[in-house]
């Protein structure tokens, strides 16, 4: 028995299968969490060397190289890059996406142990660790307080650090901006000088007395006592009544020769929001763990913890990277109900039966939670390719439905009881159907089967649109007949409402149809002008358009972020970058109304981190960190806003480098799209020169908002250069004089102050009066062992110098890149053109050479991908139309919609100003699949009207007009199912734009030409063709002619 | 007794029970799918892709006085609804056991 009778006769049973789907697609969607993209493992990998003491060229000699010739070798490898500076060494490993990431570190880890001999002595084990976007911050919280300042960072540390790294998922919390506490010790280098003490005497004289020593046990009378001495410091204070020394038999106490201060950190990163001091709090989240997930839950908690802060103690949202992730999914969920409402009412008008409408749109709410069901089941997430994947097929899903409803109509009009009706009319179709959805699946499986970047976006697309069109055939063939059998009548009675608003559109389809027949009789008789016209329309269209080919990777996602790295000149004071930084935030805060949130850091954490070693730090560095606020409240996008963000600090003489990223990330999915120009060579000199050529020719060009070079300058800086020989006369060495002048600057830290289970550093140093000047590091005193002092001044000379920058290698080559911001309205391949212009223009030294890297190297790398993957994709369809026309050439007639598929989608991207972009690609190859659909039906009720015994010119005119009404139907569900993406300005909507337009424009164009181009390429191909009656003939006169020569034989 | 042939589209098979089961006609064989095509005008049934409506056949043996009013009911059928296509023929049965 066949699924369609099984479905009908037990009504109860589909009905119920059906509800089974949606109870547990429903159930999926209260489980789903939602993200912006299908989750990307991180394929970056780090490897980090110390070897202290060598300057960036050896590190870059010993360390880099030999560790990039090793990894160099490591399977998937993309790129490898190097970072050598001062004492370390940091190597990135990026692999291509999509790979066991365990594998690979299991690859590097034995590289490792196999290099491992031939690194120098000194230098530390390399240390290995993954590192992708997902270890970015994904909160950051602003903390403002007046009173509690001081013990700001242990509050914070207790109450809310500790709180919110219980919540699941939560990986580092860490706070930043506030000053840790310190007990200084700061001295007078003169007195320590008349007492004869030193500053490591004085620090070893605190960790002796500051300790708690267990003496054992003893045992008296019956009982066991241990033994304690506790004599860690309780206050302070108690420093200060220390003995450190004695004098002509006088005990001297260090309250006479410094001064004991508990308090902050003299050196710290600061935060200022909205130019009030405050500190921040970083939450990243765990490897795998969904932001916004977390942020919902931390952002729970927050309320209960600020309830046991000190009332003085404020907490706000500086960086929430949930915040446009839930606005994103939440505006994608608007325009699919918006596309579900006017596909229920392109369906409701053309058929002008609500029981049929709802019969039809009820398998759109089904097939789309199956597919939520798949993404439950493998722990997906709703994403913007998800929620596309779900838009997109809205309009497709009905498609099937309509088809069988269509001819259970016909056999319900020819007098068939509905139950009758609805198995054998489904009966008819079934095949048909099938037929047509294979072709669309032809061209979303294969998504589901590349690798890399591509593969992992496209993958779930694959998998959903797959699902999704599987799950609407089948309830086109089960729950479709079930329900037309149920409540389609025969004869419906029409309501005058009805009659009123459905007279004039059945007499405007009517029309159509007559209008459509007599078009096509006229091409049928000009058919070499139709032909001509259509290669004209192609060929006007697409050369101009290949020849001046725009292109970009992603659209720049609007989420209302912007980040921003100033630099002054090397050195400037912290104060005085503060300064520039408040400036710049008046400026903007009254310049910018969009501006919600303007919070800057600026100095130099003591401590360092990972993300330390990756970025350049210093007192001349500002960093801001700009919400605006959501897209639809403003009229300026993100772009323009930088765009004039990047023009104010072009006024700003005393800033060095400016740098304004969109959306607060570079590169990558929805980042800013730039250029990296990659110049290698081993010679700095030579590479520096062409970077700043090519800066300043860039600099000039529009398409360019923004330029900056990676290689850093050289950083000034004292260098104290000790005598040896001179150093030697007086008994000291390097390192003696050198740990000496640190101890003075930067302070010892011998002990820790013990409160409340914390520690805090016990500083001991010249205090700060002492160490503003030249002069005053001349005088600081070194003591040789038999403790004869001599003065730095003596033994050393001070000389200005400058450091090395860091050392940038790719691919084992010495790297400096040029990175060029793709300005607004610009597109990547404007900026590639003039680039390769202007480097063309440069005069390149031998040895030197250039390539672009950055989001244009994801980009060609895409494209080519789904270009092969397209070319795959039409070999497909047109293997599955072969074979269900069982001939080769009539395919073939079908396969002439797709070029003008192009044309629509080209037209669409000029009309709007669009380039042309990955998502843009998406578009065109799903076209593929869907524009064939109208020239298969088309083509198919050709066929049928020959084979009834009409000639070609009949069977073509009368195929035309009986399709029209269905192809008519079907193409307008998917078109208006992509306007609201096409024209969306929710959140995101950036991103799906070019998508909507792309299929909008494309599958209208391309049904346009293709009613009236298909039909006249038909009738040539068919020509050869004969119909029953012409077969039916020849058969007769075959056997007449057969007849004839055997009479003959039997006469012989 | 008469055995009549009535070979009409499969979606009449129901009413053709029902007005078979009005007369108290009892014992039938029934040919779900086949193929055929009428010999005046109205579509072929041939399952094919160009005409995918199928035939249904069914035999029964009916006692004489029935055959007249079965005729008339069976005629109805098909004037009313044309489009279907619904054709009997009777004839004189022989023998039976």
């Amino acid at each position: 028995m066949s699924i369609y009778k099984t479905a009908v006769n037990r009504p109860v049973f589909t009905a119920l299968l059906y509800v089974a789907i949606a109870v547990f697609g429903i159930f999926s969607l209260s489980k789903l969490s939602i993200s912006n993209f299908p989750d990307v493992d991180s394929s970056s990998v780090m490897v980090m060397t110390t070897y202290s003491g060598a300057s960036a060229e050896d590190i870059e000699a010993n360390i880099s190289k030999v560790l990039e010739n090793s990894l160099n070798s490591v399977p998937n490898l993309k790129h490898i890059t190097s970072r050598s500076s001062e004492n370390t060494s940091l190597i990135t490993m990026e692999f291509v996406q999509g790979i066991n990431m365990d594998e690979a570190m299991n690859n590097i880890r034995d590289k490792l142990d196999m290099v491992a001999d031939y690194l120098p002595d000194g230098a530390s084990t390399p240390m290995l660790f993954k590192f992708g976007s997902e270890e970015m911050p994904i909160l950051i919280l602003s903390v403002t307080a007046k009173e509690s300042m001081n013990g700001l960072y242990k509050i914070l540390d207790d109450r809310v650090v500790t709180e919110l790294e219980r919540i699941d998922g939560v990986g580092t919390v860490g706070i930043s901006g506030i000053p840790e506490r310190e007990v200084h010790v700061n001295c007078d280098p003169y007195k320590l000088e008349a007492y004869g003490l030193t500053i490591e005497g004085i620090s070893k004289v605190i960790a002796a007395e500051n300790q708690n020593t267990p003496a054992g046990s003893i045992d008296i009378g019956s009982d066991t006592y241990s033994l304690r001495v506790q004599k860690e410091f309780t206050d302070a204070s108690q420093l200060r009544d220390l003995v450190v020394g004695t004098s002509n038999g006088a005990a001297v106490y260090l309250k006479d020769i410094a001064v004991v201060k508990d308090t902050v950190e003299e050196r710290s990163q600061e935060s200022y929001t909205n130019n009030l001091k405050g500190g921040q709090i970083v939450i990243q989240k765990q490897a795998g763990a969904n932001s916004v997930n977390i942020a919902k839950a931390v952002k729970a908690k927050l309320p209960e913890i600020i309830k046991t802060l000190p009332s003085d103690v404020k907490i706000g949202v500086i960086v929430d990277s949930s915040d446009s992730i839930i606005n994103t999914i939440g505006s994608l969920g608007n325009t699919i109900i918006i596309i579900l409402l006017i596909v229920m009412l392109v369906v409701y008008l053309f058929l002008g039966r609500w029981r049929a409408t709802f019969v039809i749109v009820l398998t759109i709410p089904i097939s789309l939670l199956a597919a939520l069901i798949y993404l439950f089941a493998t722990k997906n997430t709703l994403n913007i390719i998800s929620m596309s994947a779900l838009s997109i097929a809205i309009g497709m899903v009905v498609d099937n439905a309509i088809v069988v409803l269509e001819n259970i109509t016909t056999h319900i009009e020819r007098g068939s009881k509905p139950k009758q009706a609805a198995i054998y009319a489904t009966n008819e179709v079934g095949i048909a159907v099938m037929a047509s959805t294979l072709t669309t699946i032809a061209v979303f499986l294969p998504l589901t089967m590349i690798k890399g970047m591509t593969g992992v976006l496209f993958k779930q697309l694959g998998w959903m649109v797959t699902i999704i069109l599987s799950v609407s055939t089948l309830a086109a063939m089960t729950l479709t007949p079930m329900l037309c059998s149920k409540l389609l009548v025969a004869n419906p009675k029409s309501s005058r409402f009805h009659d009123i608003v459905f007279k004039p559109i059945t007499t405007f389809l009517q029309w159509l149809g007559d209008a459509y027949a007599k078009l096509l009789a006229w091409a049928l008789h000009h058919k070499a002008l139709v032909l001509c016209c259509a290669a004209a329309i192609f060929l006007v269209v697409i050369i101009p358009w290949a020849r001046n080919m725009k292109t970009e990777f992603f659209p720049t996602e609007d989420n209302g972020r912007i980040s921003a790295t100033v630099e002054l000149p090397m050195g400037t004071r912290q104060e005085i970058t503060r300064n520039v930084a408040m400036r710049i935030t008046d400026e903007w805060l009254s310049k910018y109304p969009e501006v919600e949130r303007c919070n800057f850091t600026e100095g130099v954490s003591e401590k360092s981190t990972v993300f330390a070693a990756m970025s350049t730090r210093g007192t001349n560095i500002i960093s801001f960190n700009v919400r605006l606020c959501s897209a639809s409240k403003r009229k300026r996008t993100l772009g323009e806003i930088c765009d004039c963000m990047r023009n104010d600090l072009k006024q700003y003489p005393e800033i060095r480098i400016a740098q304004v990223t969109e959306g607060g990330f570079m590169g990558g999915m929805g980042g800013q799209s730039s250029v990296d120009v990659e110049i290698y060579g081993y010679d700095f000199a030579a590479t520096d020169k062409i970077a700043a050529e090519l800066m300043e020719k860039m600099k000039k060009e529009p398409s360019v908002s923004q330029v900056t070079v990676s290689r850093d300058q050289y950083t000034p800086e004292y260098r104290v250069d000790f005598d040896r020989e001179k150093l030697a006369l007086h008994g000291l060495n390097s390192a003696t004089a050198a740990s000496y002048l640190r101890n003075r600057i930067n302070g010892s830290v011998d002990s820790y102050y013990r409160e409340d289970g914390d520690e805090y550093d016990i500083r001991v140093r010249s205090a700060r009066e002492f160490r503003t000047s030249l002069e005053d590091i001349e005088n600081i005193m070194l003591y040789n062992s038999a403790g004869q002092g001599v003065r730095i001044g003596d033994v050393a000379r001070i000389r200005e110098s400058y450091s090395p920058p860091t050392i940038e290698r790719k691919d084992r080559q010495r790297v400096i890149t040029v990175y060029c911001v793709v300005a607004h309205g610009a597109a990547t391949s404007d900026v590639i053109k003039t680039a390769t212009k202007h480097m063309g223009e440069i005069e390149m030294p031998i040895g030197i050479t250039y390539k672009f890297g950055g989001s244009y190297e994801d980009q060609k790398e895409m494209f080519s991908d789904i270009i092969t993957l397209m070319m795959l994709i039409i070999i497909l369809v047109y293997i599955i139309m072969a074979a269900q026309f069982e001939s080769l050439k009539y395919p073939f007639a079908i396969m002439f919609s797709i070029p003008f598929a192009l044309v629509g989608v080209v037209i669409g991207l000029w009309l709007n100003g669009q380039a042309m972009g990955v998502m843009t690609l998406l578009g065109v190859l799903m076209l593929v699949g869907i524009v064939v659909n109208n020239g298969i039906v088309l083509i198919d009720y050709t066929r049928l009207c020959r084979e009834r015994g009409d000639s070609i010119f009949d069977a073509v005119v009368k195929a035309g007009r009986s399709r029209l009404r269905p192809i008519l139907m079907t193409t307008l569900t998917t078109v208006f199912g992509m306007i609201p993406m096409a024209v969306g300005h929710g959140e995101g909507s950036e991103m799906w734009r070019p998508l909507g337009v792309s299929v909008a424009w494309g599958l209208s164009f391309s049904t346009v030409v293709t009613l009236v181009l298909i039909p006249v390429i038909y009738s040539l191909f068919a020509k050869s063709d004969k119909n029953t009656k012409m077969i039916a003939a020849e058969e007769v006169k075959r056997i007449e002619e057969k007849a004839a020569e055997t009479e003959e034989t039997i006469k012989q | 007794m008469k055995a009549v042939f009535i070979a009409y589209n499969q979606a009449h098979h129901e009413d053709v029970l029902a007005v078979m089961e009005s007369l108290g006609i009892k014992g039938y064989t029934y040919w779900e799918e086949l193929a055929g095509e009428g010999s005046k005008d109205g579509d072929p049934h041939l399952g094919t892709h160009a005409w995918p409506t199928r035939n249904g056949a069914l035999l029964t043996i009916v006692d004489d006085d029935k055959v007249a009013k079965f005729m008339e009911y069976l005629h109805k059928l098909d004037l009313a609804f044309p489009q279907q296509g619904l054709r009997t023929f009777v004839w004189n049965v022989e023998a039976t056991v």
